[in-house]
C-alpha cells in the first residue's frame, strides 16, 4: 500500500474518533428521572434525558382521563378531563418548581430525588 | 551475538530509558490519563529495523521494567507491560509488510493497539466499563503520538542506514 | 561516534518536543483523625501516594504546632509565656489572622480564645453558659491589636491569648494544595472535617461537586456547588453547640459581644481559591450576619463567593456562584 493510502486511512479513523469523542463529551449521560403517581402509588418512572421522540401517556381511572406529553427533557400534562385544568395550565415540570398535580384525579408528576452523589460535603464531618 | 550489536542494543536501551524517564517527569497537559507521546518507542522501532526483533524486544522490555522501577513500581507497570507486549507482537508480525518508507504507518498501528490494550487492561483492573468512553480520545492520541514517534524512527533509520552495517554484521 | 552524537541530539530534541506524559489512572487516599475531626485526602496521578502521605504529615505537624491543649504546641507556649519565637507556619498564620481581622473589622479574631474557653468549646472542657461578669472580663483582652509581630517573634499584650480554631483547617488545606502542586498532582479532593478543597478537576475533566450540608440535618444537602481548584468551607452554629435551660448556644463567638453570634444565619459557606481566607471568612461572615456580610462582599475587594442559609431557611448566594450552584429549593442571588 502506498503511503497516501495509509494517510487517508489514519485520517479517517482520526476524524471518526474525534467525532465520537465530541459526541461523548457533549452527550448528557446524567439521568433526569420523573415519577408519575396515581392514588399515591408510583405507576411509572421516565428518564426524561433518554426520551428521543414525543410520546403521550394516557392515564385512565374511574375518576377520569389524563394525557401526559413526554419529550426529551420535558414532561407536561397535555390534557385532562377534570373541571379546573390546573395541571394542564402548570406547563412543563421544572426541577426547582412544584410538582404537577391533578387533584381531582389524584395524579402527581414529580422528579424522583436521585441519590445525591456529590464528591464531598462542606460543613458536615 | 556480536559484541557491536550488543553494545548498540545497550545504547539504544539507555536512550529509551532516559527518554522515558524524562518524559514521565514532564507534567501532563491534558487532564485525561494515558495520553503521552511515548518517545521511547522511537528506539524500539529503530532497533527493530536496524537490528533484529530480539534486540528490539530487549530495548522495549528492559526499558519498561527499569523505567517502572525508577518511576516507582506501580499499577502503571502493568499498563505499560500489557501495552508493550501487545503492540510488540503486532510490530513483529506486521514488520514484513512495512518497508522502511512506511515505518511511521506501522508505528501508528502499534500505538493505537497499545492504547486500546491499555484501555481494556484499565477496564479489567478498575472494574469499570465506563472507561471505554476514553477509547476514541486515546485512539486519536495514539495516531498522533504513533505518527510522531514513527516519523522520528523512520527519518533516523533512513539517514543512518548506510552506517548500520557496522553495528549489525 | 557520529551516530551516537546524532542519537544524543535526537533524544534531546525528542524530549523537548514532547508534550505530555502521565501514567494511566492511579489514585491514593487516606482517612485519618486530626485537629479533633475526621479528615480525608485523595489524590489522582502517578505520584499520588507520596503526595497524600506528605500532606498527612504536614497536617499532623500543623496540629502539633496549633493544638491549644497540647503542652508542647507553639500556641500553648505562646499563650503561657505571652511571647514566642515562632516557626514559619505560626508566623504566617498570625499575620494572616491579623490581616483578616482588620479586613473584617474584628468579625474574625483569633484572640477570642478566652471566650471560647469560657463557654467550654474545647474538647477537654465542660460546656456551660458563663456569667456576664466573666464574659466582660474576658472581652478585655480580645483584640487583634494585642498581637504584635516582630520578625519571628510574637508578643501578646493585655494578657491576650489566641487559638487558631477558625483558620487552622483552612491554612492546612492550603498547605496540602501546595504539597499537591509540588508533587504534580493535577486532581484531588481534600476534606478536613467538612472543610472541602478541590484540586484541579476530576480525572475525567469534569468539575468536582461539593454539597452544602443542610444545617438541620447534616446527612442531607441543601445545595450543590460544581467547582474546580477552590476551597469550599462552611461555618455554622449547628456544628458544635449545647443546650442549657432550653436555649441553644453554638461555638461561633462574636468577638464584640462575647456571646455566640446571633446573626440570623444558620450557616455560611465561603468559596475561594485562598483556603485560609475561606476558613476565616466563613466565621467572619457568620458573625456579621447577612446584611453586613453582603456589604462586605460588595466592598472588601477580596475574591470569594458565599452561600448563606438564614434562620428562616432562605438561601442567598453571591452572583459569582450563580453558574455553579444548584439547589432543590429556590434561592436569591446577591449582585456585587
Amino acid at each position: 500500500m502506498k503511503n497516501r493510502v495509509w494517510i487517508i486511512i489514519f485520517s479517517a479513523v482520526l476524524l471518526v474518533c474525534l467525532g465520537a469523542w465530541i459526541f461523548i463529551t457533549n452527550f448528557n449521560f446524567s439521568t433526569n428521572i420523573v415519577g408519575i403517581y396515581q392514588d399515591n402509588k408510583l405507576i411509572k418512572t421516565i428518564d426524561l434525558n433518554s426520551v428521543t421522540e414525543e410520546t403521550e401517556i394516557h392515564l385512565n381511572s374511574e375518576k377520569g382521563e389524563n394525557t401526559i406529553l413526554v419529550s426529551n427533557g420535558h414532561i407536561r400534562m397535555k390534557s385532562a378531563d377534570c373541571p379546573d385544568k390546573v395541571c394542564v395550565k402548570h406547563g412543563d415540570l421544572v426541577e426547582s418548581g412544584t410538582p404537577i398535580i391533578c387533584l381531582p384525579h389524584k395524579v402527581i408528576i414529580q422528579f424522583e430525588n436521585p441519590q445525591s452523589d456529590v464528591d464531598a460535603v462542606a460543613g458536615a464531618k | 551475538m556480536k559484541t557491536k550489536r550488543l553494545v548498540f542494543t545497550a545504547i539504544l536501551t539507555a536512550f529509551a530509558l532516559i527518554t522515558f524517564y524524562i518524559e514521565s517527569a514532564i507534567p501532563p497537559v491534558t487532564p485525561i490519563y494515558g495520553i503521552k507521546l511515548g518517545i521511547a518507542n522511537v528506539f524500539t522501532l529503530f532497533a527493530l529495523y536496524a537490528l533484529n526483533p530480539y534486540c528490539a524486544a530487549a530495548v522495549l522490555f528492559i526499558r519498561i521494567v527499569l523505567g517502572s522501577i525508577f518511576a516507582g513500581l506501580g499499577v502503571s507497570f502493568i499498563y505499560s507491560l500489557v501495552g508493550g507486549i501487545v503492540s510488540f507482537l503486532l510490530m513483529i508480525l506486521l514488520k514484513r509488510f512495512f518497508k522502511k518508507d512506511k515505518i511511521w504507518a506501522l508505528s501508528v498501528l502499534c500505538a493505537i493497539v497499545h492504547n486500546v490494550a491499555q484501555i481494556f487492561t484499565a477496564i479489567l483492573i478498575m472494574e469499570s466499563w465506563q472507561i471505554i468512553f476514553y477509547l476514541p480520545v486515546l485512539i486519536v492520541s495514539g495516531i498522533i503520538a504513533g505518527a510522531f514517534t514513527g516519523v522520528c524512527a523512520q527519518i533516523t533509520f533512513v539517514r543512518l542506514e548506510k552506517h548500520i552495517g557496522n553495528f549489525n554484521p | 561516534m557520529k551516530i551516537l552524537q546524532k542519537f544524543g541530539i535526537l533524544t534531546v530534541l525528542a524530549v523537548m518536543i514532547n508534550l505530555s506524559a502521565c501514567n494511566m489512572d492511579s489514585n491514593y487516599s487516606s482517612e485519618f483523625f486530626c485537629m479533633d475531626t475526621p479528615m480525608s485526602i485523595t489524590a489522582y496521578g502517578s505520584n499520588s501516594e507520596n503526595a497524600v502521605n506528605e500532606a498527612k504529615d504536614k497536617i499532623i505537624e500543623l496540629d502539633g504546632l496549633l493544638a491549644v491543649d497540647k503542652k508542647s504546641s507553639e500556641v500553648h507556649i505562646l499563650n503561657r509565656d505571652k511571647s514566642l519565637k515562632g516557626s514559619k507556619d505560626i508566623i504566617n498564620l498570625v499575620k494572616r489572622s491579623k490581616e483578616i481581622s482588620e479586613q473584617t473589622k474584628g468579625a474574625f479574631d483569633i484572640t477570642t480564645s478566652p471566650l471560647t474557653e469560657l463557654w467550654g468549646f474545647r474538647t477537654y472542657l465542660q460546656k456551660k453558659v458563663p456569667t456576664e461578669n466573666e464574659i466582660n472580663n474576658a472581652l478585655k483582652s480580645v483584640s487583634s491589636n494585642n498581637i504584635q509581630i516582630n520578625k519571628d517573634k510574637i508578643t501578646l499584650e493585655n494578657n491576650a491569648s489566641v487559638d487558631f480554631g477558625g483558620i487552622a483547617k483552612g491554612y492546612a488545606s492550603g498547605k496540602v494544595k501546595e504539597i499537591f502542586e509540588k508533587n504534580n498532582i493535577q486532581s484531588g479532593l481534600i476534606s478536613l472535617g467538612g472543610n472541602v478543597r478541590a484540586i484541579g478537576k476530576k480525572p475525567d475533566g469534569s468539575n468536582w461537586t461539593v454539597g452544602i450540608a443542610d444545617p438541620d440535618n447534616t446527612t442531607e444537602q441543601i445545595g450543590v456547588l460544581s467547582v474546580n481548584d477552590t476551597a469550599v468551607i462552611t461555618s455554622g452554629g449547628y456544628q458544635r453547640n449545647f443546650t442549657e435551660k432550653g436555649k441553644t448556644y453554638h461555638h461561633i463567638i462574636d468577638p464584640k459581644s462575647g456571646y455566640p453570634a446571633d446573626s440570623g444565619l444558620k450557616s455560611v459557606t465561603v468559596v475561594s481559591k485562598d483556603d485560609t481566607l475561606a476558613d476565616a471568612l466563613s466565621t467572619a461572615l457568620f458573625v456579621m450576619g447577612l446584611e453586613k456580610a453582603v456589604d462586605f462582599f460588595k466592598g472588601s475587594g477580596l475574591d470569594f463567593g458565599a452561600v448563606f442559609i438564614t434562620d428562616n431557611d432562605e438561601i442567598f448566594i453571591t452572583d459569582n456562584l450563580n453558574n455553579s450552584f444548584t439547589a432543590e429549593k429556590s434561592f436569591e442571588v446577591i449582585a456585587k
